[in-house]
């Protein structure tokens, strides 16, 4: 199998993080509130994931030193290429918008006034770079000549709402993890985490967490419907349901299965429902939205395994 | 091969059986594909469906051993044809001319002569049983009745030359067509598929197909090889399709021929320079015992061997039988050349020119193969030189040939890589504290590593050069001897011994200068082999030019002509130009072939009584002008209607009476061949015959009465069908190279052919529980391999007599040394399992049919 | 000038030769491989094995056969592999030979995947993707291809590829029947022509083979609709509740 596991890791990695990225600034849309300290989550949890994954893209290279040869090369008919771009570009922009949060606190209010203005045009552009990400992830392997990849043109969708899917529970389980952290007595880590952030405001109100929640079972909603168009149209080829045989009822079938349909999509969106119209503080909300976040977090691991591993089977 | 093999361009039809030639001689089918371009049929009849067979027009499958019964079916529907159509018909459909006078169709045979069928005991007249048991042979012939009715001046039966005739009635009841008929109309296409098992529609198919041959104007090849040759009656196999040609007008011709595709690049010359045991080279008749002198020799090579001229015949002189005239035989040139070039300066008129140095044999002795290992299991060998050859994998039952080399005192092995024969007594199951043979082994430098000519299928002598150097130690062939014989030399004439003369006499100087300063040349050789005058050292550039007073050398009279007068040597020449008639591919400046660079042989039948082509769109030769053109003729004279009366030369100068022989008398087991069953048969009854098995060691007239059945010392069992019911076989794989030491030590092969298969088919596989690619034990009387099974449909169940019977192939390639290695210990070679039992002619090992069952590991 | 290789099915005896003789030009290893039950081997092209023969056993019209045929790269003008390499590996000869360059390979794999005809492969020892390279060396030199060259039936000619085209489909005629000529439009022509017996799918070559990157604007537009959909719809559904949800609020416990 020329593609192993650290490509579908890295799609899974590059996935949450433009996800995350895409969610907070929808968030910060649709609520219309000023405050965009969701979004420096996003941004810092997706930066270090992203580049998690192009090292381990790097790490599969037959010839790892000869990376930079990708940087030699902008190819339209390259969706490796075009990737590789777009990735360098997220990055950078990440890395401006982190910069601006930084010196935000650091410079008088003009300044900073300014620094986020700039950010704001950043973030904007990067919502394009973003979703280009997430799609790029179900591109690479879209474009090419494997019936699981390329029998359909839904491959991108699916992995692009699976990305904003996971993304949307790396965001809650973050928010969480920030939330124990101000909640508890660990000086020297909320120092270092202000620091960092460039602000001491990092706390995630409840309600937020929850409507994340909620969305992201929206989002599996149709990550479902997409998952169905995309067994369907495959299934009327040849060539498609051989492929799909392989996932559905071959060798991947356990993961396909338990991984995908139940952990991704039908176990969370279950969870989600049970939820429903319960105030934030009700007992086991926020437990119940964990263990969901983390089956959606698994589950598209798995989602990305079945593909990449069932289409070169 | 009668023609060569850019020939097999030219036929029309072409018959592979016997032959697996797409897998075992790959660059054949570059010239069966252009003549399929032309128009060609493709015939493949084969126990398997083999590669061969994938690209055939038409494939007819059969049991293994059953070609006689095939080919006598197809034989009885050319006859029948002759029958059934009125005279004007017959003469247009076949060249009637070439069967009533270009071969002996219309001779009279002894009155006292009596078929298998007149005697319902199989048996042809003159035959007693052996008495002396195994190793032996089953029987003999006194074959007087065979003989034509006048053995000098033969008579004729003149309705059938004069084409009146339209019942078989009409003929002589003696004439061999006639003959012919009575024997081959036995065999009914029924019989024909109730022996062979072929459906009848296919074997019709072949018949029709083939027969459209026959022709004038038309070619039909038949190419064969090991599966034809190596059975009990492997020689009678090719005497049928002899038969069948001659029918059909195919020998002589461009496009047809009967063409033995020869296993290995150079058997071709190891049988020309003597390497069969009965034979010294150029086919002169080995020395037998009561020999005393070289007059004794001649006389008795001149024995019975008169010349004979048919009575009525458009031709009238067959003194084409030129070897053994009376005055100063050519026979004499040769061997006095020969024994010119052995002895040199002690050859001499006074000491019979060194006749005595050399080994006599009994008229009876057997030295082939399986009577060499017979007496090896005896303890009567003691020493042994194994020579390019893995008689541990390759030989018949050679699990038993494995225990008899434990007998040895010493063996010497002269091989690329160390082989299984080397490595006997490393062997699973070897009493190593038990044997006490000094094992030694030569390393030898492969093709590529020296040079000297190879003889290819088509006789054409190629020179080939050295390309590198030999690694480490290995020399080639010819300097090791060259060192040895030296050695040999000079401890015989220290120390003496036996008949030490025959090694101290030698003339041997074959070093020259440079490279060749301290080992052979091969240069010095070939000139040698050549020949050249003893005082000058100028070469003979025809056999013509030996002299019997010793003044000429010549390893190989065949070779004489293979030097030209400026002293090089044409084996070297590469002219790509064919200067042919009509191009038809002689290319007969591309090196050099025997005899006198005669492409075709016996090419005087391929023109009519005016030397004019009987197909004029392939001529191998033309007569013009009084003169001959295109190939070398066979013999310089003119065509018959040209000649004088009494001259007028028929045209097969090989055969005594000029004929083709449609009637063979020399044969051991019958002037016709007779479908008998193998010596291991899925049958109790001979169906042919009517004889049914009874013997424990084979009945005559059940299987071949004359055949060798071998003991090697208990080895040789023979199995009966209830308890291996399947027919077994063996053969070789285009990837491997006959014992595997060239090739199981290639990863590049190795990798397209990694480990042994048994190769069944489907229902054998059912009825046995056996999944393609399961490991599955093949087991004969002898022993067991166990190997891969390969599942497939092109192993058919065949319906023989009332009974289904199944075959299974396995390669013999493996071993137990090697990169490459068999499944079970012992090599999984496919010879465990053949028998210890060889051809009533030759001798040559029953590689191909036995009986043996095959279960799932 | 357009060059091609031309294999004619109904010539091929499957000796194989041409795949001994790829490993032994390239200097290439064996692969160590087992008898699974046929001839077959090694089971599939590698980066060790550039060229091999399929054996196919099939009935057709009710006749056994035995077919073989040749798989290694196909050398197509509109070549997926060349499209997808993110680094322009992959280029074409004038001869139209399509050829990876080992020295700016990175290995990322892209080209196995996207070949239609599963030709490259990864080489573990180098690190780089390898395939038949139509032996360009020996054919910038006036030689044949290694497998050309060795072949003993005339089933693999090399040259000119539109006479090569020509030939071919006057062989294809005189064959007669289903016979088909492979190669002359796929993908955009190949250089790797064949002539079957029968329907290309018989031999297990793609009927109506895709290059990789047909559907990219699709693809591309797939993922950026969808991520646009999936970032509008959903959280416009949760969020559009104009309840201001201020972070502050929540920053009691924080780190003041």
């Amino acid at each position: 199998m020329t593609w192993t596991a650290l490509i579908w890791i890295y799609l899974w990695l590059a996935g949450m993080a433009g996800g995350a990225f895409l969610a907070a600034k929808a968030v910060g849309r649709f609520s219309g509130s000023k405050d965009d300290s969701l979004l420096r989550l996003a941004t810092w949890l997706g930066l270090p994931l992203a580049i998690l994954g192009v090292l381990l893209l790097i790490f599969e290279l037959g010839t790892p030193l000869w990376f930079w040869h990708l940087f030699t090369q902008f190819d339209f008919t390259s969706p490796m290429s075009m990737g590789t771009w777009i990735l360098i570009v997220w990055v950078i922009l990440g890395v401006t918008m982190l910069a601006t949060w930084w010196l935000e606190g650091k410079v008088s209010q003009e300044a900073a006034a300014s620094l986020a203005s700039l950010r704001k045009l950043i973030s904007r552009i990067n919502i394009f770079f973003s979703a280009a990400l997430i799609a790029y992830t179900g591109v690479l392997l879209a474009v090419s000549s494997q019936s699981l990849w390329a029998g359909t043109i839904l491959l991108p969708a699916l992995f692009v709402v699976s990305a904003v899917s996971t993304g949307v529970a790396a965001l809650v389980l973050a928010a969480l993890g920030l939330n124990a952290i101000a909640d508890s007595g660990m000086a020297e880590i909320k120092l270092a985490i202000n620091q960092i952030f460039g602000s001491t405001e990092w706390k995630t109100p409840k309600e937020m967490i929850v409507r994340l929640a909620e969305a992201d079972a929206a989002v599996i909603v149709l990550e479902i419907a997409v998952m169905i168009g995309y067994v369907i149209w495959l299934a009327t080829s040849t060539a498609g349901s051989d492929a799909l045989g392989v996932i559905t009822t071959g060798s991947m079938a356990a993961p396909f299965w338990v991984g995908v349909v139940l952990l991704a999509l039908l176990i969370p969106f279950g969870l989600d429902l049970t939820i429903r119209n319960k105030a934030a503080e009700a007992k086991g909300v926020m437990m119940t939205i964990v263990t969901s976040s983390l089956c959606v977090i698994v589950g598209g691991l798995i989602l990305r395994w079945v593909i990449t591993s069932g289409g070169q089977l | 091969m009668t023609n060569h093999w850019i020939d097999i361009r030219n036929a029309d039809r072409i018959m592979i059986i016997g032959s697996n030639a797409a897998e075992n001689h790959p660059i054949s089918f570059k010239w069966v594909t252009k003549a399929q371009e032309r128009g060609a049929k493709l015939i493949s009849v084969d126990p398997r469906f083999t590669r061969t067979s994938s690209k055939a027009d038409i494939y007819a499958p059969m049991r293994s051993g059953t070609d006689i019964a095939f080919i006598g079916g197809m034989i009885r529907y050319i006859l029948n044809d002759l029958q059934q159509l009125s005279p004007a018909q017959r003469a247009t459909k076949y060249n009637l001319t070439y069967i009533t006078q270009y071969t002996n169709a219309a001779l009279i045979v002894n009155s006292n002569y009596k078929g298998p069928g007149d005697n319902g005991d199989g048996l042809f007249s003159g035959f007693s049983a052996s008495s002396s048991g195994t190793p032996g042979r089953l029987g003999s012939y006194d074959k007087s009745t065979w003989q034509y009715a006048d053995t000098n001046t033969p008579a004729t039966d003149p309705t059938l030359l004069n084409n009146t005739w339209t019942d078989w009635d009409d003929l002589n009841p003696k004439c061999v067509l006639r003959l012919l008929w009575e024997h081959y109309s036995r065999y009914t296409p029924e019989m024909v598929s109730s022996i062979t098992g072929c459906p009848e529609a296919d074997f019709l198919n072949v018949a029709e197909a083939y027969a459209e041959s026959g022709a004038t104007g038309k070619a039909g090849t038949i190419m064969y090889a090991m599966g034809t040759t190596q059975h009990t009656y492997g020689t009678q196999n090719v005497r049928s399709y002899a038969v069948l040609q001659l029918l059909l007008g195919n020998i002589g011709i461009a496009g047809g021929g009967i063409n033995a595709l020869r296993g290995t690049s150079n058997v071709q010359g190891s049988t020309d320079m003597l390497l069969l045991y009965h034979l010294l080279p150029g086919y002169l008749y080995m020395i037998n015992h009561n020999e005393q002198t070289l007059d004794d020799y001649l006389a008795t090579a001149r024995k019975g061997r008169g010349i004979v001229t048919p009575q009525g015949l458009a031709g009238d002189k067959s003194a084409a039988w030129w070897w053994y005239n009376e005055d100063d035989p050519n026979s004499k040139k040769y061997i006095v050349s020969l024994l010119k070039a052995w002895y040199g300066d002690n050859a001499r008129a006074f000491n019979d020119f060194g006749f005595n140095y050399l080994p006599k044999k009994t008229s009876t002795d057997d030295y082939s193969h399986i009577a060499i290992f017979e007496a090896v299991a005896a303890g009567i060998i003691k020493g042994m030189m194994v020579w390019g050859q893995n008689p541990a994998v390759g030989g018949p039952d050679a699990e038993g040939e494995r225990k008899a080399l434990e007998k040895l005192d010493w063996l010497v092995v002269t091989d690329l890589f160390e082989t299984e024969t080397a490595a006997f007594w490393k062997r699973d199951g070897a009493d190593t504290a038990n044997i006490d043979t000094e094992v030694f082994l030569l390393p030898a430098a492969c093709s590529y590593e020296k040079q000297g000519s190879i003889s290819n299928s088509g006789r054409w002598a190629q020179w080939r050069y050295k390309a590198v150097e030999p690694i480490g130690t290995a020399k080639p062939d010819l300097a090791i001897i060259d060192e040895l014989t030296l050695k040999l030399k000079e401890l015989y004439e220290a120390e003496g011994g036996p008949h030490a003369a025959a090694i101290t006499r030698l003339h041997w100087d074959y070093r020259t200068t440079g490279e060749y300063a301290n080992e052979a040349d091969p240069n010095a050789v070939a000139k040698e082999i050549n020949g050249y005058t003893w005082d000058t050292g100028e070469v003979v550039t025809s056999f013509t030019g030996l002299k019997s007073d010793g003044s000429t050398v010549s390893g190989n009279w065949l070779y004489c002509g293979m030097f030209a007068a400026d002293g090089h040597n044409k084996a070297k020449d590469r002219d790509p130009v064919d200067a042919s008639l009509n191009q038809i591919g002689l290319y007969s400046g591309w090196t050099w072939c025997w005899p006198v660079n005669r492409r075709i042989i016996y090419n005087r039948a391929s023109v009519d009584f005016n030397g004019q082509p009987w197909d004029s769109e392939h001529p191998v030769i033309k007569r013009e002008a009084g003169a001959w053109l295109g190939d070398i003729p066979d013999g310089p004279w003119p065509a018959i209607n040209e000649a004088d009366t009494g001259s007028k030369f028929l045209p097969f100068i090989m055969h005594k009476e000029g004929v083709g022989h449609l009637w063979g008398p020399g044969v051991a087991e019958g002037p016709l061949p007779e479908a008998y069953e193998p010596w291991e048969s899925p049958l109790s009854e001979n169906l042919m015959t009517g004889v049914t098995d009874t013997e424990a060691k084979g009945t005559p007239g059940f299987n071949d009465p004359c055949c060798y059945v071998g003991d090697l010392d208990g080895m040789n069992q023979r199995g009966a069908s209830d308890e291996y019911p399947c027919v077994g076989m063996t053969y070789r794989l285009t990837e491997h190279w006959q014992a595997g030491q060239m090739t199981r030590n290639l990863p590049w092969l190795v990798e397209l052919q990694p480990q042994p298969i048994a190769e069944i088919g489907e229902e054998l596989a059912r009825d046995r529980g056996i999944e393609n690619g399961d490991i599955v034990e093949v087991s004969t009387a002898r022993g067991s391999i166990q190997a891969v099974a390969v599942v497939t449909k092109r192993f058919r169940r065949l319906r023989i007599g009332n009974k289904d019977v199944d075959q299974v192939g396995v390669p013999w390639h493996w071993g137990y040394v090697g990169y490459s290695t068999g499944i079970s210990p012992n090599g999984s070679s496919g010879n465990i399992l053949t028998p210890h039992v060889g051809d009533a002619n030759t001798t040559i090992p029953e590689y191909k049919t036995f009986l043996c069952d095959v279960r799932r590991v | 000038m357009a060059e091609a290789i031309l294999y004619d099915s109904t010539k091929c005896t499957a000796c194989r030769a041409c795949q001994v003789a790829c490993k032994q030009w390239n200097e290439l290893e064996a692969e160590e491989t087992t008898n699974r039950g046929t001839y077959e081997n090694p089971p599939e092209l590698s980066a060790s094995t550039w060229n091999k023969i399929k054996f196919t056993e099939l009935e057709l019209n009710g006749e056994f056969k035995w077919i073989f045929t040749r798989l290694a790269c196909m050398h197509c003008e509109e070549a997926s592999c060349q499209n997808v390499c993110p680094t322009g590996a992959i280029s074409k000869t004038d001869e139209g030979f399509v050829l990876i360059d080992q020295k700016w390979c990175i290995g990322c794999g892209y080209c196995v995947q996207a070949c239609p005809y599963e030709v490259p492969h990864k080489d573990e020892h180098t690190g780089t993707a390898r395939k038949c390279t139509s032996c360009a060396d020996r054919t910038s030199n006036d030689l044949k291809p290694a497998c050309v060259t060795t072949c003993p039936t005339g089933a693999l000619t090399y040259g000119d590829r539109s006479s090569l085209l020509s030939d071919a489909e006057q062989r294809v005629a005189a064959l007669g029947g289903s016979a088909t000529l492979y190669g002359e439009n796929e993908l955009g022509g190949l250089h790797a022509l064949y002539i079957l017996e029968d329907s290309p799918e018989v031999y297990g070559l793609p009927a109506e083979p895709q290059v990789a990157t047909k559907n990219s604007i699709g693809q591309w537009l797939s993922g950026l609709i969808t991520a646009g959909l999936i970032t509008a719809l959903p959280f416009w559904f949760i969020f559009r509740r104009k309840d201001q949800i201020a972070v502050g609020d929540a920053n009691e416990g924080g780190a003041k």
